[in-house]
């Protein structure tokens, strides 16, 4: 009898895993993995599938490329040692292109969020820019942080060791912890320091104040190679003595002391924890997140194999678990836009809204990056949030033209137009769709969320519960 | 769960542990803060380089460890026959001469934590480094005892920075930034909604909400429009904070703290001039602070306090910076401060892993600040006022 049970128990399990996606699945994974409200036309594509299935198209559907063109930078990098030769006009002519370019930079990267047939590529990206964490206004040159990027897509769930090293000895990073300033006999201990409580370890996770001074020698000796404006080792600068770094003794240099810390277990763990509170909750599960780091050092340091575990686990696929991520500004804004289908115009407004929401892309607020949860949510931050949901709501307002808005003395909405009706023939054709197209959670106002006026999907966007995935 | 008991315990470990001695010398418990006097904090964020702030000018050790950082004898503001301020600080010096700075030497504390985070973590929660509190240590204040109704909030944030002190999740407080009439029209007009616990993420937000709302409402009705001081301060991001603060205060709007904060002073590289331009920026807001807040009869009333994740290492390193160190001086500027200096320079030839060590714990003056100004008596912070209110 019991053995009976056993089968019938299985069979179930085994037939659950191949039935059809539920709506509200797909509608959950989708909204996790890319950036917290997809569109019917994405929840649509994954309905036939089985929730493994559609699991897999995401991981599958990874870009490793952008599909926005390349931005034409004004500034080259090669002109950074000149610097210091310069007049004052040229000085300031300088300054300003690197200024333009920090903010194409920026608009190219939000107009590749906007139009990625892949949104889980992007959150990666993403994912990776705020683990490691660069402020373009110390790095200065838009390529650079470009090139830093391009990292973050190529390897976004791929080989994390290879991402490290490429990250860490990227111009970028070199600026930016100070690494190209760290000489023998005056090491410069940023870099060291970061590298194990940002990137790898944890803060006061298995290394010591030691571990940093001793590792700071071994990265001395990197430089930004002038006429190249790439990485090379200096021989010359670089502190050739012993260094005792983790329990290891040796004429180390920075790429070994990478090597000794990614033999830590811990680090896996690390990123297990991390990846975790991205994607599952804010409350890491310890049993879970080491059933998870097991994955990636299995794996040697793939990471791919993990990330479709963790969005196979029971935690991440609960119905209790829907809604307890805030979105942040990049999910709430380009997310919305997406939804709505709408195309700005000026990429410049969704930047500046993202930046008024506390999340400027490529200008985090220290080494240590967005703290994100409920962090994102100020008093402040409120108000502008709702203000962003009813400038985007224009869109799809009265309006059919700019012209429309320019004849009647307003003008046109910031975020461009779309067609209402796209959202509102759903609704037509079943009662209740938008609701459980745009909220995570049951509405929290006491509104009219079903039927297919206009003001539904107002009502729906500025409700508080639009605010979660 | 841990935190509630973790709480408990704070609160009944003084009379546990304490002897009868301790008993008799710390004040009687206060039932209820006077929150009528405004801490105005100024977060000083990255680690301020605290040697070059108040100087030894006298110590040889000073010159060889900073041979391009060093403020040349000549410069320094001298006050005693060894320390003396960064010249930066020249504007600050009426109040100091007239007792109305405290200077706190050797701020630091056991175990010094080097990271951004982690520093200032334990600077904002008041912890020991081994100790995790997600907590500020004002919001851990403030469960001893709540300010009154007709105060705005518990604080107002007017910086583009973390709640840090204030922070945890049933302190109330709002963040005011840049134009902030605009902002208190818009924020009267929102319809808070009702939380359902059950979901953190959902309880947050509409508490924000909620206090946002109560908060515009309250300091709407003071008509802060009709306090005009434009003019008064410097053309920064610091003077623009200090603005907004001083016309909180003269429209009578009620909140006991105020948190102000200035960047920029993680200085590994190219230290100066932006080191002295920071040092200059506070002591010009803070010097035409106290003469607007002293205008308005304000100034007993209002205590400027700074603070910073930690200090620098005493030697230079080869970018003409400073790498995260242990510990600096701080300050303290009001009415009722009794200037002058206080605890102990560190000094440069006992260092600990090329490190200061520290004279007075950091949460000696949070003991001053509860006690002194606030009348209140914490359990968690158990070390002694310094005696920096009179």
């Amino acid at each position: 009898m019991a053995r009976f049970i056993v089968v019938l128990i299985g069979l179930l399990l085994v037939n659950q895993q191949a039935l059809a996606i539920s709506f509200d699945e797909a509608r959950h994974l989708l909204a996790r993995t890319g950036f917290g409200s997809p569109s019917p036309e994405e929840i649509d594509k994954i309905l036939p599938l089985s929730y493994e299935a559609a699991v897999d198209q995401i991981l599958d559907g990874m870009r490793d490329k952008a599909v926005t063109p390349f931005p034409n930078f004004l500034s080259n990098p090669l002109e950074r040692p000149t610097v210091r030769n310069m007049d004052a006009a040229t000085r300031q002519d300088y300054q300003q292109r690197n200024q333009r370019d920090r903010k194409k930079i920026r608009f190219w990267w939000i107009q590749e969020m906007l139009d990625t047939p892949s949104p889980f590529t992007e959150h990666m990206v993403l994912f990776w820019h705020n683990h490691f964490v660069s402020e373009i206004s110390k790095v200065q040159f838009g390529q650079w942080i470009h090139e830093q990027n391009a990292s973050f897509r190529k390897y976004a769930i791929g080989d994390f060791r290879k991402l490290l090293i490429e990250v860490s000895i990227g111009p970028a990073m070199m600026i930016y912890l100070d690494a190209s300033k760290n000489k023998k006999n005056k090491p410069n201990e940023n870099f060291a320091r970061e590298i194990m409580e940002l990137f790898t370890l944890g803060e006061g996770q298995g290394y010591t104040e030691e571990d940093i001074r001793e590792s700071s020698r071994a990265y001395t000796g990197w430089r930004i190679n002038n006429q190249t404006s790439k990485f090379e080792f200096q021989l010359g600068n670089h502190d050739p003595s012993n260094k005792t770094v983790l329990g290891k003794t040796g004429n180390f240099d920075g790429i070994d002391v990478m090597e000794i810390i990614l033999e830590q277990p811990r680090v896996a763990e690390f990123l297990a924890e991390k990846l975790w509170r991205e994607f599952v909750s804010l409350e890491p599960n310890p049993s879970e997140t080491k059933r998870l780091a097991k994955i990636i050092r299995d794996h040697k340091y793939n990471l791919k194999p993990m990330l479709k575990a963790m969005f196979m686990s029971r935690a991440f696929r609960d119905p209790g678990n829907y809604g307890s991520l805030i979105k942040s500004p990049v999910e709430l804004t380009i997310g919305t836009l997406r939804l709505l289908d709408l195309k700005p115009p000026e990429v410049l407004k969704v930047w500046w809204n993202q930046k008024n929401l506390g999340q400027d892309l490529f200008d985090p607020p220290d080494v240590k990056g967005w703290r994100g949860g409920t962090a994102w949510m100020t008093s402040t931050t409120t108000l502008r949030r709702s203000q962003f949901l009813k400038a985007a709501y224009n869109g799809i307002g009265k309006f059919r033209k700019d012209q429309d808005a320019k004849a009647m003395g307003m003008k046109p909405p910031v975020f461009g137009l779309a067609n209402p009706w796209r959202l509102q023939k759903r609704e037509h054709k079943e009662p209740g769709y938008l609701k459980k197209l745009m909220l995570a959670i049951d509405p929290v106002m006491q509104k009219k969320f079903t039927g297919k006026q206009r003001r539904v999907i107002l009502n729906l966007l500025v409700d508080p519960a639009y605010q979660v995935k | 769960m841990k935190r509630r008991d973790f709480l408990k315990y704070s609160l009944i470990l003084p009379t546990v542990t304490g002897s009868g001695l301790e008993l008799l010398t710390s004040p009687v418990w206060a039932a209820s803060g006077n929150w009528n006097r405004t801490l105005v904090l100024l977060e000083l964020k990255g680690g301020n380089d605290g040697l070059n702030t108040v100087v030894p000018f006298t110590d040889k050790n000073y010159y060889d460890f900073r041979p391009t950082l060093a403020i040349p004898r000549d410069k320094v503001l001298k006050q005693t026959d060894k320390l003396g301020f960064n010249p930066a600080f020249a504007p600050l010096m009426p109040l100091w001469e007239t007792k109305q700075m405290a200077v706190v030497l050797g701020v630091g504390y056991p175990n010094p934590n080097l990271s951004h985070f982690r520093g200032i973590n334990i600077w904002n929660s008041g912890s020991d480094a081994e100790t995790f509190i997600d907590s500020g240590w004002i919001s851990r204040l403030l469960r001893e005892s709540k300010p009154g109704r007709d105060f705005a909030a518990d604080g107002i944030n007017l910086g583009h920075n973390s709640l840090g002190p204030l922070g945890g999740d049933r302190t109330k407080v709002v963040t005011l930034i840049r134009k902030p009439e605009k902002f208190l029209k818009l924020a009267s007009r929102i319809q808070p909604g009702n939380a359902r616990m059950a979901n953190p993420a959902l309880a947050h937000i509409v508490k924000q909400r909620r206090d946002l709302r109560g908060a515009a409402d309250n300091i709407v009705a003071k008509q802060i429009e009709n306090v005009n001081v434009s003019g008064a301060f410097f053309d920064t991001k610091l003077g623009a904070q200090f603005e907004t603060a001083a016309r909180l205060l003269i429209a009578g709007v009620k909140a006991p703290v105020l948190k102000l904060t200035i960047g920029k002073f993680d200085t590994h590289a190219g230290q100066e001039p932006l080191h002295a331009e920071l040092l200059s920026d506070i002591a010009t807001n803070v010097a035409a602070f106290a003469k607007l807040m002293k205008a308005k009869g304000l100034w007993d009333n209002v205590t400027v306090m700074s603070y910073s994740e930690f200090g620098r290492r005493p030697f230079e390193n080869n970018s003409s910076g400073t790498d995260h160190g242990t510990v600096a001086p701080h300050f303290l500027f009001g009415g009722k401060v009794k200037g002058g200096f206080y605890g102990e320079q560190s000094p440069l030839n006992d260092l600990d892993n090329q490190n200061l060590k520290y004279r007075v714990h950091f949460r000696e003056i949070y003991a001053s600040v509860a006690r002194e100004w606030w009348g209140l008596n914490a359990g968690f912070i158990k070390e002694k006022p310094l005696g920096l209110f009179g």
